[in-house]
């Protein structure tokens, strides 16, 4: 079993970050920043992003 | 516990203390404030004055880092700390690292929460901490730099670095220092840490990952009645994390209005069950985005209210500051816990 961890660009050095810490190596998806606040449309592209990134990793 | 296992003495050269904070700065310690050179003997110093407490630390988040006692000692004199400061530091530290405390959380987050520490017991009077007019405030080095210490030690040995793993959208002044002592001698209600289970002769330092104080003014009411209601409208706020995120709040009375409930017959049951009937959010006042987001996370309306927490346990009170009208509120950043430690001093 394959876990991902997605992230937005922002957050993705406070993940990689804190996988350092805890000495894991995540398989990471970066979308655009932000997430929150976006309405249905807005969102799209973020779920596009993540949708892609998530069957690459599935695909690896 | 160890001081000097595994323990990095770093060398540095003589410098002036301006080159000294121009190093420390560059160096990732500093908090935005010039910091006290630590010395091996002013951190020998600060060690010394935890002798007696033998108890490991558990790993600092974010970091994950075991600290040592000279770490903690290092950061508490660039803080400022007299060395009779040092277990009251420790004992903040100990709680913050409380897994109910949720230090990872409260330090990843975009909320501007900080570590929010009230001392009780003897050692308030005997460190000098300001209880009374200001507490909050600046001007008493007990309180500023017990603080700032933890400040430090979270940053400098835990590694929460704004920006970095301290990921706070805006931040607060009260990531500076948060530190100050409840004022048990004026009183009307048993003592914080008493009424958690401690001796009064305890010494004792509570710790919340919580906003900065929020006032609330109310000079017109003469009643307790009066006091509960500005009370409890002032704290009912849509924009604070436990709206959704649940969790306490520290409720401050300034002693004016401590002494209004009293008279009227008011205990902290009272007072803490009327916050918990009254201080509710309506839900004309929450958006409708908002209100099917807290639903889709199981957070529902109580009829037409949302609460601010989840119980009247929730509710924390305490009494501080010095003559005037003002009370305050602390709300937290949600998933976290008031954590209460005794401190061991050298002589326990």
């Amino acid at each position: 079993m394959v876990g991902v961890v997605i992230a937005t660009e922002t957050f993705k050095p406070l993940v990689l970050a804190q996988a350092k810490a805890r000495k894991v190596d995540p398989h990471l998806i970066v979308v655009k920043h932000p997430v929150g606040g976006l309405n249905a449309e807005e969102l799209v592209e973020r779920i596009e992003a993540a949708f892609a990134g998530f069957q690459q990793e599935m695909n690896a | 516990m160890s001081d000097s296992a595994d323990t990095e003495v770093l060398e540095i050269a003589d410098l002036d203390p301006e080159a000294w904070q121009d190093y420390a700065e560059e160096q990732g310690w500093s908090d935005g404030l010039p910091l006290v050179m630590p010395t091996e003997a002013s951190v020998a110093r600060m060690v010394a004055g935890a002798r007696g407490d033998n108890e490991s630390f558990p790993p600092i988040s974010p970091r994950q880092v075991v600290p040592t006692l000279q770490s903690l000692a290092a950061n508490a004199v660039m803080a400022g700390a007299r060395p009779e400061y040092f277990p009251s530091i420790i004992a903040a530290l100990r709680g913050v690292l409380n897994p109910s405390y949720n230090l990872h959380g409260s330090m990843a987050t975009t909320h501007s929460c900080a570590p929010v520490v009230m001392l009780n017991g003897p050692i308030r009077l005997a460190l000098g901490v300001n209880c009374g007019t200001n507490c909050f405030g600046q001007g008493w080095r007990a309180n500023a730099s017990i603080g700032r210490a933890l400040q430090l030690i979270l940053r400098n040995v835990g590694g929460g670095v704004p920006g970095v793993m301290d990921r706070s959208t805006q931040g607060s002044p009260a990531k500076y220092a948060f530190c100050f002592g409840e004022n048990e001698e004026e009183s009307p209600w048993a003592p914080f840490h008493v009424r958690r289970g401690f001796d009064a002769s305890d010494s004792v330092v509570t710790v919340m990952s919580g906003e900065a104080p929020h006032n609330i003014n109310d000079h017109g009411s003469t009643s307790a009645e009066g006091l509960m209601t500005t009370f409890a409208h002032t704290i009912a706020q849509p924009g604070a994390n436990t709206i959704y995120g649940k969790g306490p709040y520290l409720v401050i009375v300034g002693p004016e209005h401590a002494a209004t409930f009293a008279r009227d017959g008011w205990g902290l049951d009272k007072l803490r069950d009327q916050l918990w009937e009254r201080a509710r959010v309506p839900l004309k006042h929450i958006s409708a985005e908002n209100l099917a987001t807290y639903a889709a996370t199981g957070h529902h309306p109580t009829g037409d209210f949302l609460t601010i927490c989840r119980g009247p346990e929730d509710i924390h009170i305490a009494m501080a500051g010095g003559p005037g009208k003002h009370s305050a509120f602390i709300p937290s950043f949600g998933g976290t816990a008031v954590v209460s430690t005794r401190v061991k001093t050298p002589a326990a």
